[in-house]
């Protein structure tokens, strides 16, 4: 079976002025004010930065250096930054830090413990048999003689 | 802005207001024209709505000049014709599309005639009633 891949990209804003229109009321707007390439046909974000607007559009024709647009004025809405999302971890009352921080550091800690008994134990063969810890990670290897 | 006549021409505008960009958007104008092979003239896109009687408002006016035009914005700029005119600036029906009126520049784009403009804008600034995102 065929592996399909699919790409998505940002689609090309351009600047219009809200009022602008033509006798078929598309929105002409300079094509020197998109920030790429546009053909007819293609679904553009037509925005205005000093309203912080935008609505999707789609290129209806290109005459010399400016784009027709439809705007779909039904959808315009905020052209705003969206926030950058973070995880913060606080500390409970007891200094404790909560949250998935804590249970990753504990999982660092232990990691290079169980790594090296698990490679000890396959150079080792079955020669070898551990006894229980004296802490959770540790992990200790005694010779066994057979007879 | 003060208040509306009954029988006045109400002339809406929305994003950008300022004077660069208005003197951008004329320029536009102009040399769209000159590819369509129109008269071409320096002018601003407004809209416009005649406030028929005392019982609507500026706002319901807003609002249907948003609707049937169509277009929007979250601010709009709301003068009359009249002062418009007083200012020096003659107001010209360009349909199609609906509603939509020239502010007309003239023949040539001068710094201090956007700059005017801007200000008489500016003094009817207001949020779009029709705005509900």
């Amino acid at each position: 079976m065929a592996k399909v891949t699919q790409f998505t990209r940002p689609a090309v804003r351009i600047r219009i002025d809200l009022n602008a229109r033509d006798v078929h009321g598309y929105v002409p707007a300079r094509l020197s004010r998109a920030n790429g390439l546009m053909a007819i046909g293609d679904t553009v974000v037509a925005f205005e930065p000093d309203d912080e607007v935008r609505a999707p559009a789609e290129v209806m024709k290109i005459v010399g250096d400016f784009a027709y647009l439809d705007v779909r004025w039904n959808e315009l809405e905020d052209d705003v930054v969206a926030p950058v999302i973070r995880t913060i971890h606080q500390t409970d009352r007891t200094g404790q830090q909560t949250g998935s921080l804590s249970s990753m550091i504990r999982f660092k800690l232990a990691m290079p413990a169980i790594a090296g008994a698990a490679a000890l134990a396959a150079i080792a063969g079955p020669g070898l048999v551990q006894t229980s810890p004296a802490t959770p990670h540790a992990v200790e290897a005694k010779d066994v003689h057979l007879s | 802005m003060a208040d509306v006549p009954v029988g006045e021409l109400v002339i809406v505008r929305f994003s950008p207001f300022a004077a660069a960009r208005l003197g951008e958007s004329a320029q536009d104008d102009y040399d769209r024209a000159l590819v369509e092979g129109t008269p071409p003239f320096f002018g601003i896109s407004t809209y416009g709505l005649v406030r028929s009687d005392s019982s609507t408002t500026v706002d319901s006016l807003i609002e249907r000049i948003c609707k049937e035009a169509p277009c929007g914005g979250k601010n709009v700029c709301v003068v009359t014709k009249t002062s418009l005119e007083a200012a020096g600036f003659a107001v010209q029906l360009s349909e199609p599309p609906k509603l939509h009126y020239d502010v007309i520049l003239g023949s040539e784009l001068r710094k201090q005639d956007t700059e005017r403009l801007e200000e008489l804008l500016e003094s009817g600034r207001r949020r779009n009633p029709a705005w509900q995102k």
